[in-house]
C-alpha cells in the first residue's frame, strides 16, 4: 500500500511538472517568443552562474569535510616507506588538477553567462588562433612531462624486485574464494615450494613436503609484520583472480592462478603508533559502532582486503594487519607451530616418512637426554623405565628399522657418559595374536635392541634384555591406539642394579 | 515523376540547391520508393538510415532505462541495506531473500548479476549502440550530402544484430543461474568456471553470444559509417569540411573496426576454455575440491585482448558525444567552433593513442611492471589533445550570442563533465597513484562521469537539437530544461562523493562494506548517493516522456532551418523523406562554421563564397 502511495505521488507530480512544462512553452508562443525568450536567457544564465559558484564551492568544502577519511591526509598518511611517495605524488597531482578545474569551470560558467544571447548584439567572428592554441597545447604538455617523470620515478621505485643481498622476510599471500591464507617462511627464512595439484584437506596451499623448505613453514589467517623490515610478499590465488590489498599501506596487487606476483613494502609504524595517532582526531574519539564500550581509534585495525572481483564473497575477504616491535615479532614468531610438523608429520600423508630432519632427530635426543637423566636423579627405581618410542621393528620380525638406530645411538651415548649406569631392554606386544608367539617377538625383539648396543660398544655386562609379550600392558588393548601404546621396548636404567638383577625385579 | 516532388524554393537554401546542385537522378531511378512502401518495410525491415537512426535511439532508450532501473536496485542495497527490499518481491523472486526480521535483501549473486549487467547494458547497448548508432546513421547522410549509407542492407542488418543481440542478453536475465554476474570485464578464470559463481554458467555462455551479435552489429555500421564518409560526401564537402561530428562518427568507426575483432577473438578463445577443455586463459586451478587440467594459460592474456578493446571503446564511446556538443555549441553559440583543424587532429590523436594505452587498465595485474612505464607515458599524453578540446570549447563560447535551449544547456554540461571526469584520469593514468586508487570508487566516479555522464549528455544534446530532423516536431522546451537542471545536479551529486569514497579506499564491487573498519565510514554518503541516484533517474523519465509525447504532440517544426544552421541537414524538406533531397543533391561551397561571419548571422553550407567576402577561416 506504502508502495502504492509513493508510485502515485511520483506520478501525480510528474504530471504537474509536464503540465507546467507545457503551459510555458504554450506562453511562449503565444506571447511572443521574443520577450519570453530574452527573460529566460537571462534567468538560465543566471541560474548556470550560481550553478558553477554553488558547485565549485560544495566540492570544494565538502573534500575538505571529508579529508580525515581520506587515505593520504590527516591520521590517513601512509603506515608504509613507499606509501609516503605515493601520498607526495597524489597532493602533486591533485593541486594540479584542482586548480586547471577550478580554472576552467569558473571560464566555462563565467562565458555561458556573460557571452548569453541579448538583444541586438553579435557573435564575434574568431575561427582560431595559433598562438593562444600552441599556448594551451604547451602547458598541459610540460605539466604532464612533470607529473609523468615524477609518477614513473617513483612507480620504478617502488616496484622494482629486491636486489640479491637485501635482508627482506618473504611471506607469501594466497587468495581463494573466499578467505586469504598468509604462509610465513618458519626458522629457515625459506617458503617452500608448492603445486596445485598437491592440494587436499589435509594439505590447504599444496605445499610440497618433499622440499625441506616447507618443513618449518607456518600458517597464519591474519597479516603479522614486524615494522621496519622490508617485506616482500609473494602473492597467489588458488581459483580465480583476488587483489592482495593493504589500503593504509598502500599495497595492491592481483593475485592470479599461474602466476605469482610480488609487492615489496616496508611497514613504518606499529598498529599501536597508529592508534595513538588516530585518537588525536575527533572523528575517531567516538563510540566503536560494532563495540560501543571503546572508542573508533582503540579497535582501530590495518586491514587486508580483496580488490579484484572474485565472486558471491568478494566482499568479504577481511583479514586484519597487525604491525608489531622488532622483537614482539620475533616473540610470535617463535610461538608459531609449523603446519607440516603439528599436522602432516607421521600421517599417511607424509612423503617423508621414512627419514628424519636433522631438526628432529636433534629434538628427539634431547628429550630422550632430559628423560634419561631426569630417571636416575629420582630415588624410585619404577620411575626409572623410559618408553623408547622412536624404536620400530619391521613388521613382524625382531629387525630394527633404519629410524630406530637414532633413538638407539642417542642411548649408546647417554650410556656411555654414564659409565657407572646399568640397563635392561624389555619388549612387550598387544595382545592380537598367539600369546607364546607374542612373548618370544617380543623376546626377540629386546634382544635385537641389547644386541645394538653391544656392537656400538656398550659392554656386556651392563646389558640385560627380556620379552614380556602381553602380559603387562601400558593401555587398554581394546583401542588402536591403546594397542600401538603397548607395542613397545623399554629401556630400563639404574645405577645400584646390574641388569640380570632389575630384570629379576 | 521526380519533377513533380520538386516545386519552387521554399528557402533560400533550396533555391541554391536547384541551382549549383549536383543531380545524381536518384529520383528517376527511386520511383515508388521501394523502401518504405508498406509498414514492415517503413517501420521494421527499412533501410532507411533516418528510421534506422530512430530504431537505434528508442531501443536505446528502452536499454538505458532497464539498465538504470538496475542500478537503482543495487544501489539501494548499498545505501539502505538495513531497509527491506521485499517488496521487490513480486519482480524479482527469489533473488530477494527475506531474512528472519522479514528484512529482504538482494542476495549477493544477484547484486553481482545487476552490477554486471548495468555495466555490460549501458556501455554497449545504450552508449555504443544507442549513440553511435543512433547519430552516425542520422547525421552522416544527412551531413555530406549523401542520400542514403552506403550499403542501406548491411546497414539494416546491422541494427537487426544489435536487436538480437540484444534480445539475447535479455532472455540471460531468466536463467535459474541467473545472469552473467563476474562483471562487465568477465575476467577468466572467474568467468570461465562454472563452478566459481553461479551466473558463470549459461549465464556466461549466453553474455558472450550477445556480444559476439553486437560486435557483428558494429562492425556492419562501422564499414558502412566509413564506407558512406569516405565515398558518398556530395560534391564540394572535401574531409575538411566535413563538420565535427561526422569526424567523430568516422573515427569512432574506424576505431570500432580495428578494436572489436580482437575482443570477439578474446571471446572465441574464452568459449575455446569453457567448452573444449583448451587453457588459453587458464592455469593451476584449484576449485570446488578439485585440481583443474588445465595448465599453461594465462588469465592476463584476456586482459589485454579485452582491454585492446576496452580502452579504445571508451573513446568510441566519448568521440560520437564530443562531435555533436561541438556542433552543438558552435551552432547556439552562434560562432565558428573554436580551432576547428585542432578538434580534427585532437580526434585523430585520441584515436591513435587509444590504441597504445590499454595496458593502464593492469597496472595491478601483474604484468611486467616495466611495460607499465610506457602506457602511463602514452596515457598521460592523452590529456594533451583532451585539454585542447575542452579549451576549444570553453574558447568557443567566448565571445558568443549563446542561446540556451535543452540542447545547448547539455552541451555546456557535457564540458563540465569531461573536465571533471577528465582530470580524475590523469590520477588514474599515473600507474603510482593506481597501486592505490586501482579497484576503488575513485574508478567508479572517473569513468562514470568522464565517459558515462558525459556522453549521456552529449547524446541528449545531440537528440534535443536534431529531434526536429527526425520527428518533425520540437520537444518540449522547459521540460528540457529541468531535464537539465536534474541531471546536472543529480548526477554530480551521485558521482562526486565516489570520489572521497575512494580516496579512502574503499573497493569497487563491494556487496556491503561492514566487513571492514575500513570500509565502513560512508553509510550518511552511500545513503545520499543512493537518493541523488533515484531523483536523478527519475529526471530522465521526464526526458522519456518528454520524448514519446513530442513525437506525436511537441511544437511542430515550421521552418526548413530552425535554428539558422550551417550545415547540410537543414536544407533538406521539414518532412524529409527517402533520398534526403527532393531534388538535386547540394552542392558544398565552404566549411560547416561561418557563423557571424561579415556580419551575417550564419551562411550555410550551399552558399557560395561572395566575392567581397573575407578570407575563409
Amino acid at each position: 500500500m506504502k508502495t502504492l502511495i509513493v508510485f502515485f505521488c511520483i506520478a501525480l507530480l510528474l504530471m504537474i511538472v509536464f503540465q507546467i512544462a507545457k503551459v510555458r512553452d504554450l506562453a511562449k508562443v503565444l506571447r511572443g517568443p521574443e520577450e519570453i525568450e530574452a527573460r529566460n536567457t537571462n534567468m538560465t544564465g543566471i541560474y548556470l552562474l550560481a550553478f558553477g559558484a554553488v558547485f565549485l564551492i560544495a566540492t570544494t568544502l565538502s573534500a575538505l569535510y571529508f579529508k580525515n577519511w581520506i587515505l593520504g591526509y590527516g591520521p590517513h598518511e601512509s603506515a608504509s616507506a613507499h606509501g609516503a611517495r605515493i601520498d607526495t605524488m597524489m597532493a602533486w597531482t591533485l593541486g594540479v588538477t584542482y586548480s586547471v578545474f577550478v580554472l576552467t569551470h569558473i571560464l566555462l560558467f563565467y562565458y555561458a553567462y556573460k557571452y548569453r544571447t541579448r538583444k541586438g548584439r553579435k557573435a564575434q567572428y574568431i575561427s582560431h588562433n595559433n598562438t593562444l592554441e600552441i599556448v594551451w597545447t604547451g602547458i598541459p604538455a610540460i605539466v604532464m612531462t612533470f607529473l609523468v617523470i615524477g609518477g614513473l620515478d617513483a612507480w620504478n621505485d617502488i616496484m622494482g624486485d629486491v636486489g640479491t643481498d637485501e635482508e627482506i622476510l618473504e611471506i607469501e599471500a594466497t587468495g581463494q574464494q573466499f578467505f586469504w591464507t598468509m604462509r610465513y617462511p618458519g626458522a629457515d627464512g625459506l617458503l617452500g615450494k608448492k603445486d596445485f595439484r598437491l592440494i587436499s584437506g589435509s594439505n590447504p596451499l599444496g605445499q610440497d613436503w618433499t622440499d625441506s623448505k616447507n618443513t618449518d613453514d607456518f600458517m597464519n589467517n591474519h597479516v603479522v609484520l614486524p615494522v621496519g623490515q622490508k617485506v616482500r610478499v609473494r602473492i597467489t590465488a588458488m581459483d580465480v583472480l583476488h587483489d592482495f590489498y593493504l589500503p593504509q599501506f598502500r599495497v595492491k596487487m592481483d593475485a592470479v592462478p599461474g602466476l605469482p606476483t610480488y609487492f615489496i613494502f616496508t611497514p613504518t609504524k606499529t598498529t599501536k603508533q597508529w592508534r595513538k595517532e588516530l585518537s588525536e582526531y575527533a572523528e575517531y574519539q567516538i563510540p566503536d559502532p560494532e563495540d560501543p564500550t571503546k572508542q573508533l581509534w582503540e579497535n582501530a585495525n590495518f586491514e587486508l582486503a580483496c580488490a579484484e572481483l572474485c565472486g558471491t564473497g568478494h566482499w568479504s575477504m577481511a583479514r586484519t594487519v597487525t604491525i608489531l616491535e622488532e622483537d614482539e615479532f620475533a616473540q610470535w614468531a617463535a610461538d608459531q607451530e609449523s603446519f607440516y610438523l603439528t599436522t602432516v608429520r607421521g600421517t599417511k600423508n607424509d612423503p617423508n616418512d621414512g627419514m628424519l630432519f636433522p631438526a628432529e632427530v636433534a629434538q628427539r635426543s634431547a628429550e630422550f637426554l632430559t628423560a634419561a637423566n631426569a630417571s636416575l636423579e629420582t630415588e624410585d627405581d619404577a620411575d626409572n623405565t623410559l618408553v623408547l618410542e622412536y624404536v620400530t621393528f619391521e613388521t613382524g620380525s625382531a629387525e630394527l628399522t633404519e629410524l630406530s638406530k637414532y633413538q638407539l645411538d642417542d642411548a649408546v651415548a647417554f650410556l656411555k657418559a654414564n659409565t657407572d649406569v646399568y640397563a635392561a631392554l624389555r619388549g612387550h606386544t598387544d595382545n592380537v595374536g598367539d600369546p607364546d608367539m607374542n612373548l618370544n617377538l617380543s623376546d626377540a625383539r629386546a634382544r635385537s635392541v641389547r644386541q645394538y648396543l653391544l656392537d656400538n660398544g656398550i659392554t656386556v655386562d651392563r646389558l640385560e634384555s627380556e620379552g614380556f609379550g602381553e602380559m603387562m600392558p601400558l593401555e587398554d588393548n581394546s583401542t588402536e591406539e591403546g594397542r600401538e601404546a603397548n607395542r613397545r621396548t623399554e629401556l630400563y636404567i639404574s645405577r645400584t642394579l646390574n641388569g640380570a638383577e632389575q630384570l629379576s625385579k | 515523376m521526380a519533377s513533380a516532388i520538386i516545386t519552387a524554393p521554399v528557402s533560400r537554401s533550396e533555391g541554391l540547391i536547384q541551382e549549383l546542385g549536383y543531380d545524381d537522378h536518384f529520383h528517376d531511378h527511386h520511383h515508388g520508393d521501394k523502401y518504405q512502401s508498406n509498414f514492415v518495410s517503413h517501420y521494421i525491415f527499412s533501410m532507411d538510415h533516418k528510421m534506422i537512426a530512430k530504431q537505434f535511439l528508442i531501443t536505446g532508450m528502452m536499454w538505458a532505462i532497464i539498465g538504470g532501473l538496475m542500478s537503482l536496485v543495487f544501489r539501494m542495497q548499498l545505501g539502505f541495506p538495513e531497509e527491506s527490499l521485499a517488496w521487490l518481491q513480486p519482480v524479482l523472486g527469489k533473488w530477494i531473500a527475506i531474512n528472519g526480521d522479514g528484512i529482504g535483501s538482494l542476495v549477493p549473486d544477484f547484486y553481482y548479476a545487476l552490477v554486471t549487467m548495468h555495466g555490460t547494458i549501458l556501455v554497449f547497448f545504450v552508449l555504443t549502440a544507442g549513440l553511435s548508432g543512433t547519430f552516425s546513421n542520422l547525421l552522416i547522410p544527412l551531413m555530406i550530402g549523401a542520400r542514403d549509407m552506403a550499403s542501406p542492407l548491411l546497414n539494416m542488418l546491422s541494427y537487426w544484430f544489435f536487436f538480437i543481440s540484444g534480445m539475447v542478453m535479455f532472455s540471460s536475465l531468466f536463467l535459474s543461474t541467473g545472469p552473467f554476474a563476474g562483471g562487465w570485464v568477465a575476467y577468466p578464470p572467474l568467468s570461465a568456471l562454472p563452478q566459481a559463481m553461479d551466473g558463470s554458467g549459461a549465464g556466461m555462455t549466453l553474455w558472450t553470444i550477445s556480444l559476439v551479435l553486437f560486435v557483428v552489429s558494429v562492425l556492419l555500421g562501422g564499414i558502412n559509417y566509413i564506407t558512406t564518409v569516405l565515398n558518398l560526401r556530395t560534391k564540394g564537402m572535401s574531409m575538411w569540411r566535413l563538420p565535427l561530428p561526422i569526424w567523430a562518427f568516422f573515427v569512432t568507426a574506424i576505431i570500432g573496426l580495428l578494436s572489436f575483432p580482437v575482443l570477439t577473438s578474446a571471446f572465441f578463445l574464452m568459449m575455446l576454455d569453457r567448452g573444449v577443455g583448451t587453457s588459453f586463459y587458464l592455469s593451476d586451478i584449484y576449485i570446488g575440491g578439485a585440481a583443474l587440467d588445465h595448465v599453461g594459460g594465462s588469465p592476463i592474456l584476456y586482459q589485454h585482448l579485452f582491454w585492446f578493446l576496452g580502452h579504445p571503446e571508451v573513446y568510441i564511446i566519448i568521440l560520437p558525444a564530443m562531435g555533436i556538443v561541438s556542433e552543438v555549441l558552435s551552432v547556439n553559440a552562434r560562432k565558428p567552433i573554436f580551432g576547428y583543424k585542432a578538434m580534427v587532429f585532437s580526434i585523430l590523436a585520441i584515436a591513435f593513442l587509444s590504441f597504445i594505452v590499454w595496458a593502464h587498465h593492469m597496472f595491478m595485474s601483474g604484468v611486467n611492471p616495466f611495460i607499465s612505464n610506457f602506457f602511463v607515458i602514452f596515457t598521460l599524453i592523452i590529456a594533451v589533445p583532451s585539454a585542447v578540446k575542452v579549451f576549444n570549447w570553453i574558447a568557443t563560447l567566448y565571445g558568443g550570442n549563446i542561446r540556451f535551449n535543452p540542447a545547448s544547456l547539455f552541451a555546456i554540461g557535457f564540458v563540465s563533465m569531461f573536465i571533471s571526469g577528465g582530470l580524475t584520469g590523469i590520477w588514474l593514468g599515473n600507474s603510482t597513484l593506481d597501486i592505490q586508487l586501482h579497484d576503488t570508487y575513485f574508478v567508479v566516479a572517473h569513468f562514470h562521469i568522464v565517459m558515462g555522464v558525459a556522453a549521456f549528455f552529449g547524446m541528449y544534446a545531440g537528440v534535443y537539437h536534431w529531434f526536429p530532423k527526425m520527428y518533425g516536431r520540437f520537444m518540449n522546451e522547459t521540460l528540457g530544461k529541468f531535464h537539465f537542471w536534474g541531471t546536472i545536479i543529480g548526477a554530480y551529486a551521485v558521482f562526486w562523493p565516489m570520489h572521497y569514497i575512494g580516496m579512502a579506499g574503499v573497493p569497487r564491487r563491494y556487496y556491503k562494506f561492514d566487513a571492514f573498519a575500513t570500509f565502513g565510514h560512508f553509510d550518511g554518503l552511500n545513503k545520499f548517493i543512493t537518493i541523488a541516484a533515484i531523483i536523478t533517474f527519475g529526471f530522465q523519465l521526464l526526458f522519456v516522456i518528454n520524448f514519446f509525447y513530442s513525437i506525436w504532440k511537441g511544437r511542430k517544426l515550421t521552418t526548413q532551418n530552425p535554428y539558422n544552421a550551417n550545415t547540410l541537414e537543414w536544407t533538406t524538406p521539414v518532412d524529409v523523406g527517402h533520398g534526403n533531397w527532393p531534388g538535386k543533391l547540394p552542392s558544398v561551397q565552404r566549411w560547416a562554421y561561418d557563423y557571424g561571419k561579415d556580419g551575417r548571422e550564419f551562411i550555410s553550407q550551399v552558399e557560395p563564397v561572395g566575392e567581397d567576402e573575407s578570407p575563409v577561416h
